[in-house]
């Protein structure tokens, strides 16, 4: 238990240096699947669901924007490598005319994903596989704090680097939970939606 | 005609006073560039023991051991000279950054003239700065007398030429190369510029000659500061302005525009309208110019919401050439009506989504930021245009039913070539990193074809095809080649 303390009192140590004040509360997202795995998702936090491409990812975040856009709140989708297709998120039946896309060019992708994430005008904003720079993971953590909001990150691969409160891993049609800072890692749990093929 | 009139105002120890010192300590302010500290401004008590701007800090230091050097603060700088730019707004409503330590205020209009310099001299002192003031009909020739220690000094109408001939010609502060060209020939004072012939330096020292020139000999230059707003078809608004001298930097440029706004936005309001989109036009020398248009997210009138959105825009710029004019359009205007946060605005937004979209269109440029919609074409990267994102529709519909064949999720923007072995022509092996996977599903064919009337016209056979990751791979009937496209994430 002593251990536990001092991990948690350096933890509020490191938000005070790095001026943060506010601790993340698991806001459940209506999507099952998601739900009674982890809870919700941090808010404020940032959040990276690993896994290459073509392995389901976007069943996560095609779920959870529906269920947003259920209860009339818009979801960003940044996409600097402009890979994101509308016609796929309109057969999944996202309402096109809800979806914001914004498509940064290459020296000004973090840029544009703190901004929307800083503004609070999204509940979430989904960043699709974004080249790895520095300072990406804290910008984008301080940035969600400021806009109270969640930031999710869609990666080819699990990154270090991208201090992820919230990180899962797909893998054979399954989520698997890499780490959860409010709850424990290595539960797996089935995804959203359907396989399409 | 009656000549201009203009009061400059010189506080040769405002960068330092800002920082609280005064004009007798001997102290500079220090930038970091090219790998080293350097000097930026000095106090005239500095400058009096020989420390000049562009020296690093340690020649500064051998020279003088004592001197204390403060960082810069540009943006705190910046702010302490508009703060002092609008107090000075009481005097004259035409005003303007000469230099990092100068203001010129058109005075034209206003009856005593020996007042308003009293005035402006007290209003400096008050706010704690060293002051010298002078009234002449260029303020550029007023510059260069309280430069030279003019204290407080009226040039009678018509009398600049006279007042400023005995100067050196350095203090109408030519480019180097000018100044440069002028020694050749023997010019050291401002009456020698103005004794030149006119034909010679028309021919030989180009339109910043010609300006410096006009001045020497008294002429009033046609480049006053002038702000004309102009009203078109009864909604369209525009104001523009003559800059007093060429500018290359942010600064003067900047403040010229943020006058205009303030001039349109008034305009535009009493026509009960609000600005949706604006152009800001920079005539520049050469005959060249240089455009940008910001849109306002929300509609508005409100002066201040739009200089936020065209500041950023500004510093950003980078001019080719001298700028000599502006003109700030509402280019798009809509009857007034105030905005209200919708019911389902985020409480915790830190700014309105349509300025935030507005900010973003702005910075990443045209179609980096959209609501897309789906199109009638076959192919596949055609099938949807990006569309404004204003106003997104927010509605409670969970789903909408889209009759559509299923399409990938991501698509990849130049389709890739792959290696894929089929057996009664479905696909049952894929080459997919490394290695060889086995196709566990295969889905398909799904042929589009089209635009045989185009120059690149295309025939494929689409297959949704799992192999442990779910793709979209098509094979190319005109040529038999496999492409991957697309992913189903």
């Amino acid at each position: 238990m002593a251990a536990v303390l001092s991990i948690e009192a350096l933890r509020d140590k490191i938000r005070a240096i790095e001026g943060r004040g506010v601790e993340p509360t698991k806001v459940p997202t209506g999507v099952p699947e998601v739900d009674e795995l982890v809870g919700g998702l941090p808010v404020p936090g940032l959040v990276e669901v690993s896994g290459p491409r073509g392995s389901g990812r976007m069943r996560v975040v095609v779920a959870i924007a529906l269920r947003l856009a259920a209860r009339r709140s818009a979801v960003a989708w940044i996409d600097p490598l402009g890979l994101l297709y509308p016609p796929g998120l309109a057969v999944l039946g996202l309402d096109l005319s809800q979806v914001l896309v914004v498509r940064p060019p290459a020296e000004q992708d973090v840029w544009a994903c703190e901004q929307a994430a800083r503004s609070g005008c999204f509940p979430l904003v989904v960043v699709v596989d974004p080249p790895l720079r520095k300072h990406l993971g804290a910008r984008l953590s301080r940035a969600a704090e400021h806009g109270s909001c969640a930031v999710l990150v869609l990666s080819e691969r699990t990154s270090r680097e991208l201090p992820a409160s919230l990180r899962f891993l797909v893998q054979r049609d399954r989520l698997v939970v890499v780490r959860d800072r409010q709850g424990a890692p290595g539960r797996t749990g089935s995804l959203p939606g359907r396989r399409p093929a | 005609m009656r000549s201009p009139r203009w009061l400059v105002l010189h506080l040769p120890a405002f960068r330092v006073e800002r920082c609280g010192h005064g004009a007798t300590d001997l102290v500079a302010l220090t930038v970091e560039e090219h790998g080293g500290t350097r000097l930026c401004a000095v106090s005239p008590e500095a400058t009096a023991r020989g420390l000049r701007a562009g020296m690093t800090a340690a020649e500064a230091r051998s020279l003088e051991p004592d001197v204390k050097l403060e960082p810069l603060d540009a943006a705190a700088e910046d702010e302490d000279r508009m703060s002092l730019l609008r107090a000075l707004e009481r005097l004259s409503d035409t005003l303007w950054p000469l230099a990092d330590d100068a203001f010129a205020l058109e005075i034209s209009r206003v009856p005593r003239g020996d007042a308003t310099l009293e005035a402006a001299l007290a209003l400096a002192a008050e706010l704690g700065h060293v002051g010298y003031a002078v009234i002449a009909d260029d303020p550029d020739a007023a510059y260069a007398l309280c430069s030279l220690g003019s204290r407080a000094l009226v040039v009678e109408p018509l009398g600049t030429a006279a007042a400023i001939g005995g100067l050196p010609v350095q203090s109408l502060r030519p480019s180097v190369e000018l100044l440069h060209a002028w020694r050749e020939v023997g010019v050291a004072s401002i009456g020698d510029l103005a004794r030149l012939p006119p034909s010679a330096v028309r021919d030989r020292y180009g339109p910043e000659g010609v300006r410096l020139f006009q001045i020497a000999r008294g002429k009033p230059t046609d480049q006053v500061l002038r702000a004309s707003i102009t009203a078109k078809g009864g909604t369209v608004a525009q104001a523009r302005t003559v800059l007093p001298g060429p500018t290359t930097t942010t600064q003067p440029l900047w403040f010229a525009i943020q006058g205009l706004i303030g001039k349109l936005a008034e305009q535009v309001a009493r026509q009960d309208r609000a600005i949706v989109r604006l152009l800001v036009q920079i005539e520049l020398e050469r005959s060249l110019s240089a455009s940008f248009r910001v849109r306002s997210g929300r509609p508005t009138a409100s002066a201040d919401r739009l200089r936020a959105l065209v500041r950023p825009r500004v510093e950003a710029l980078r001019v080719e050439a001298p700028a000599l004019e502006v003109t700030v359009v509402a280019e798009e205007t809509c009857p007034l009506r105030s905005w209200q946060a919708s019911l389902y605005d985020r409480a915790e937004a830190q700014e309105p989504l349509p300025d935030l979209l507005a900010r973003l269109s702005d910075a990443l440029g045209e179609g980096a930021v959209f609501t897309p919609q789906l199109a009638p074409s076959w192919r596949p990267e055609r099938a949807f245009i990006c569309s404004e994102p204003l106003p997104l529709r927010l509605t409670a519909r969970a789903h909408t039913i889209v009759e559509l064949p299923q399409r990938p999720i991501l698509l990849e923007a130049t389709p890739k070539p792959i290696e894929v072995r089929t057996e009664a022509d479905r696909p049952v092996r894929v080459r997919f990193g490394e290695g060889w996977e086995v196709v566990l599903r295969a889905r398909g064919p799904e042929h589009l074809s089209g635009d045989w009337w185009r120059p690149n016209p295309f025939d494929r056979a689409y297959w949704v095809v799992d192999f442990g990751i779910v793709a979209w791979l098509y094979l190319d009937l005109s040529d038999g080649r496999w492409f991957l496209h697309g992913w189903y994430d």
